[in-house]
């Protein structure tokens, strides 16, 4: 049965670098990767298409990483998520626990991260 | 393996006259010389373990804290100078001590724990020179203010020069005469301050004041924009009558030179020009694009003459 | 004056690169105030120098004859970037600045302030660029002191005085804006890095080769 991850960035080179390390990690599975420039492009992915996991980038224009989780937490959706972010701040990391999110990657990504965190959340 | 004598280093560490205090992530002093043991009269036991702002409150805190916390995470190493902050470390012994800091980033390779080296180095004979020096430099600067000449080459000075030039630029867009602006800059000068000295320095540029002033034409003005850079203006003059005229400088220019004691001095100077258009708002921007066109000179080998508008980017 | 073009996807590997720059200096910023710190950088671009002053106004925040207050520092990063780093910003950022160090308006221009000042725009400069370089060379950069180069001047005349600065030796302006967030505190800021030719040519092939080793 396949899965689908959404992976959200507004680089995107990052949104490359992610995908490519996906790729690799879940060759020979069944699984769709889709790709949203910004909170809004998210959104409509989400809820037409319900995927199955979702990879969040914290800065974005028109509606940033924090935007979005408080949206989709007020419609009462809840999709396993890994936020991914520069900032390491203690605070950045509270503000996205409140959300329940299932883990923190900081950039710059490298896929031996990508591939601990996964296996922490027993998605590989 | 030669052992390393610990107590000679000591010694030497101790010895040394400047002052050496090593600090831990959390600020505290672990370690200080004799140096700065002597200045303080506080000896290493005594402030060992203590936070250094406590044990100089006059610190300014904030700012230090700020630049401890840049050594620590990007590993540089950072100076500060007296001319910064002539007194960092306030010492109540010895009079007013002027100090160069430098804060070195250090790690324990055992524990990889970070501290922070900070060299204390008394500069107080140096600086004082150099105060005294400035000081003068500021009296100069003040007496420019009211008077409309270079001290040293008796022509029009920065202050007074681009102020009549801030007035031709009004007369021209108005009356829609020409106005052209020429700077140049003397090549090489630093290098004759430090062959043949300052005096012999000051002579060059009065003599190549001399050489222009006594070549001036009517409805012209010269004065010192710089150390080595000057600027003429013209009005009611074509553009090519300029270049002639500034070409028959640099020539001159280049042919004469000033005696010293280790022989003939020669110079030679870039030149740009650069003529008003109505398009152009202001003096800043007439004497950028002369400045251009004297960048230029100076990239295709100095001693030369370029139009700011004869190469078209 | 260089002839140096990136293509869209160049600029949006930099953009990232200094976001991530950025962002690694808010952490550290952060650890310095206490405070949650939130440093954005929207977007980067870069320009010859060919017109250099009017290409400061032009990417500037601020207007042409406001005064404002402009920081620069050197950088060097051995035999790959070299160049100038400057902070531009206005009387307003000044006064947003206030609150983080507990000083009241009177203390603008106060000899702690502008240290204060010197000290925290080198430290953008500085950890921006030292975080962005670390993300692809491993030798470390040189930072000299960072310099007010003026304080009650309009933007036009530092532009235009930025000639005598030295900086048309600089190839190429990557100009930028950082959206500045701790606590209550919010300022917008000019960025911009002079930098040469060469160091341009350079950083364009690391970021060509980052880009075919993620294709």
């Amino acid at each position: 049965m396949s899965f689908t991850i959404l992976v959200v960035d507004d680089s995107a080179f990052a949104r490359k670098v992610l995908t490519n390390s996906l790729k690799s990690i879940f060759s020979g599975k069944d699984f769709i990767l889709s790709e949203a420039g910004d909170g809004e492009e998210a959104m409509s992915i989400i809820k037409a298409d319900a995927p199955d996991f979702l990879f969040l980038d914290l800065t974005m224009p028109i509606m940033d990483g924090y935007q979005l989780l408080s949206e989709l937490k007020k419609l009462n959706i809840n999709i396993p998520t890994v936020v991914i972010s520069a900032d390491v701040q203690g605070e950045a990391v509270k503000k996205v626990n409140e959300y329940g999110v299932l883990g923190f990657l900081s950039k710059p990504l490298n896929k031996e991260e990508i591939t601990k965190l996964l296996a922490e959340v027993k998605i590989i | 393996m030669p052992q390393v004598n610990l107590e000679l280093m000591i010694e030497m560490f101790n010895n040394l006259d400047q002052g050496m205090i090593l600090i831990n992530e959390k600020n505290e002093i672990c370690i200080w010389n004799d140096f700065m043991s002597r200045h303080s009269q506080k000896e290493m036991t005594e402030v060992a373990g203590k936070v250094i702002f406590d044990v100089f409150p006059s610190l300014p805190k904030l700012w230090l804290t700020m630049k401890f916390k840049g050594v620590h995470q990007l590993q540089n190493i950072s100076k500060v100078s007296w001319e910064q902050r002539p007194v960092l470390f306030e010492f109540f012994h010895g009079g007013t001590m002027l100090q160069n800091c430098t804060f070195i980033p250090v790690c324990d390779r055992e524990t990889h724990r970070k501290y922070i080296c900070i060299k204390i180095q008394d500069v107080s004979s140096y600086a004082k020179d150099k105060l005294e020096l400035k000081e003068l430099l500021l009296i100069n600067k003040s007496l420019e203010e009211i008077s409309n000449t270079d001290a040293l080459t008796g022509i029009y000075n920065r202050r007074h020069i681009c102020s009549a030039l801030k007035e031709q630029i009004h007369k021209a867009a108005e009356l829609k005469h020409t106005l052209a602006v020429v700077m140049f800059d003397l090549d090489h000068f630093k290098s004759v301050n430090d062959n043949y000295g300052h005096i012999v320095g000051d002579r060059v540029l009065q003599n190549v004041s001399e050489i222009v002033s006594s070549s001036m034409l009517e409805n012209s003005s010269f004065g010192r924009y710089g150390g080595e850079e000057f600027i003429i203006f013209f009005t009611r003059y074509s553009i090519e009558d300029v270049r002639e005229w500034t070409e028959n400088i640099r020539l001159k220019i280049s042919q004469g030179g000033v005696e010293s004691r280790e022989g003939m001095v020669n110079i030679t100077a870039s030149f740009g020009l650069a003529e008003y258009t109505p398009e152009i708002k202001d003096d800043l921007e007439l004497i950028h694009n002369a400045d251009v066109a004297l960048y230029h000179s100076k990239k295709e080998g100095r001693d030369r003459v370029s139009c700011f508008t004869c190469y078209e980017h | 004056m260089s002839n140096i073009k990136f293509t869209s996807e160049e600029y949006d590997l930099l953009t990232e690169l200094i976001n991530v720059a950025m962002g690694l200096s808010a952490a550290e910023l952060a650890k310095l105030f206490d405070h949650f710190v939130n440093l954005k950088v929207p977007s980067v671009n870069i320009e010859s120098s060919e017109n250099l002053p009017e290409t400061i106004i032009k990417h500037s925040l601020f207007a042409e004859l406001e005064e404002v207050i402009v920081v620069h520092q050197k950088f060097d990063n051995d035999y790959s970037l070299k160049g100038e780093g400057a902070i531009i910003f206005n009387q307003k950022t000044q006064e947003a600045i206030l609150p983080l160090l507990d000083l009241k308006p009177d203390d603008i221009g106060t000899a702690e302030f502008n240290d204060f000042l010197l000290e925290f725009s080198g430290q953008l400069i500085s950890s921006c660029l030292s975080n962005l370089l670390k993300q692809f060379f491993e030798n470390p950069t040189t930072f000299e002191s960072p310099v007010i180069i003026s304080k009650e001047e309009t933007l036009r005349h530092v532009a235009y005085k930025s000639f005598e600065y030295g900086y048309q030796q600089y190839g190429d302006i990557l100009y930028s804006k950082i959206d500045f967030i701790i606590d209550i505190v919010n300022f917008q800021c000019d960025l911009f890095f002079f930098i040469d030719t060469e160091s341009l040519s350079y950083l364009q092939k690391v970021l060509q080769k980052m880009l075919s080793e993620n294709n």
